[in-house]
């Protein structure tokens, strides 16, 4: 996410591969990244890092998508080494705090990769073109399925403007020497409010003007052809077969390994 | 072409809220005992804002932005698996959360910084009894055991996260329209 980890246009086999084939392979890996035992991650960690490199992805590229996180990241290992008590003492560094906090952190890489792997190597239309595919059965629901794509791809065009909004205003606070450890509760809350509300409305104002640029363009909700057209070629069918063998390999392995 | 004209200010705004919430879970106030995001904040305005429908949508959005691979959720998490984990249950909740509250909201025609309270609070007892039950049931807990992991260490930052969305969404109540 952020900036870095859209899409980087580049001519690989990942880049050519279906996207309903690459969001399904994200997706259930996922799955299987959460309930997966240390060890198997550990394997699946090579797998994923073969992938990577197949789809002519530099570490640094990489890296400076994962970057934004690394403080999350941090945080999240600490929480593990210094909290998990099981041996009474806490805080502190225990070692098996560390070895979850090692495990809980890599998992949280392999997660971010993974998803990496399809943004910057996937158009984001296609990306949207195929959760059109997988929401479809949602349709006999009677949930307008073509808003709420035309709504995600919206959501997903704004996410990176708002974090940049959000960084603009710490920055800004920051430039003025605005602590809010060094102010009272009761200014903490009156500056937290005035300024969500300043930056709601300002929000609010973008959106009608995106509403009304729409409008002006003559779109209307219901349902919509599309640009993309997602076909599956033979290679796509080898993959997905090639893909469902490696994950049952790692199934097996998940199971006899303790 | 003459088609019947529904607004489309509605999806927009509720798309908007859909970021917002995954934003908020980079937004973290660190207060005691556990750090809390901004997140539930945005889902309680924009469900109180922008009625039940598109505030439930607003944050179908927002777990759809999480399945598709954006780190999102709780603790950078994304996926689909976490919606099966042991905290999923909450992210089920705030579909169902947001809508209620956003019903809740829109009974009264000029609903006070009160009524918002206690609708948020109904929608919350939503999202923590769905969330618990969850919880009990994947991490194998028993109820009481779950409930105090689950709820007690939240109750604080949600009861002041309740209180500001409701002033929130009384200013914005006043200033926009849906």
């Amino acid at each position: 996410m952020y900036r870095a980890g859209t899409f980087i246009s580049g001519e690989s086999f990942v880049h050519r591969l279906d996207a309903r084939l690459k969001l399904a392979a994200v997706v259930s890996l996922s799955v299987f990244i959460i309930w997966a035992k240390p060890l198997t991650i550990l394997f699946m960690g090579g797998c994923l890092f073969c992938a990577v490199l197949s789809a002519k992805i530099t570490l640094r590229t990489l890296g400076q998508a994962i970057k934004p996180l690394l403080f999350f990241i941090v945080l999240i290992f600490l929480a593990h080494a210094l909290f998990s008590r099981n041996d009474g003492s806490f805080p502190g560094i225990s070692a098996s705090g560390m070895r979850e906090g090692f495990v809980v952190t890599w998992r949280f890489l392999l997660l971010i990769t993974a998803a990496l792997l399809l943004t910057m190597t996937t158009m984001p239309a296609q990306i949207i073109a195929a959760l059109k595919y997988f929401l479809r059965p949602l349709k006999h629901l009677r949930v307008p399925v073509d808003d709420i794509v035309v709504m995600i791809m919206l959501a997903l065009r704004m996410m990176p403007f708002l974090l940049w909004q959000k960084d603009k205003i710490e920055k800004a606070q920051l430039a003025r020497a605005y602590d809010w450890r060094r102010s009272s509760l009761k200014r903490r809350v009156g500056a937290f409010l005035s300024l969500i509300i300043a930056l709601l409305l300002g929000l609010f104002r973008r959106a009608d003007e995106l509403a009304l640029a729409m409008e002006a363009r003559n779109y209307a909700r219901g349902e919509r052809s599309s640009f993309v057209v997602l076909k599956m070629k033979p290679a796509d069918y080898r993959t997905a077969f090639v893909f469902a063998v490696m994950l049952l390999i790692f199934m097996a392995l998940n199971y006899y390994l303790r | 072409m003459l088609q019947e004209k529904k607004p489309i200010r509605g999806i927009i705004y509720a798309s908007l809220f859909g970021a917002l919430t995954a934003v908020g879970a980079y937004i973290i106030i660190p207060l005691p005992p556990v750090p809390i995001t901004a997140q539930t904040f945005f889902l309680n305005v924009a469900a109180a804002v922008l009625g039940g429908p598109l505030g439930a949508a607003s944050q179908f959005i927002y777990i759809m932005l999480g399945v598709l691979g954006m780190p999102v959720f709780a603790g950078g998490k994304s996926g689909l698996g976490v919606l099966f984990g042991p905290t999923g249950g909450y992210l089920i909740g705030f579909i169902l959360g947001a809508f209620v509250i956003g019903f809740l909201a829109s009974q009264k025609k000029e609903a006070g910084i009160w009524w918002y309270g206690f609708s948020m609070l109904a929608g919350m007892v939503i999202i923590y009894l769905l969330g618990v039950l969850q919880l009990s049931f994947v991490a194998r807990l028993d109820l009481i055991k779950a409930a105090s992991v689950g709820i007690l260490p939240f109750l604080p930052g949600d009861m002041v996260k309740i209180a500001l969305a409701a002033w929130v969404s009384c200013q914005l109540k006043k200033r926009i329209i849906i």
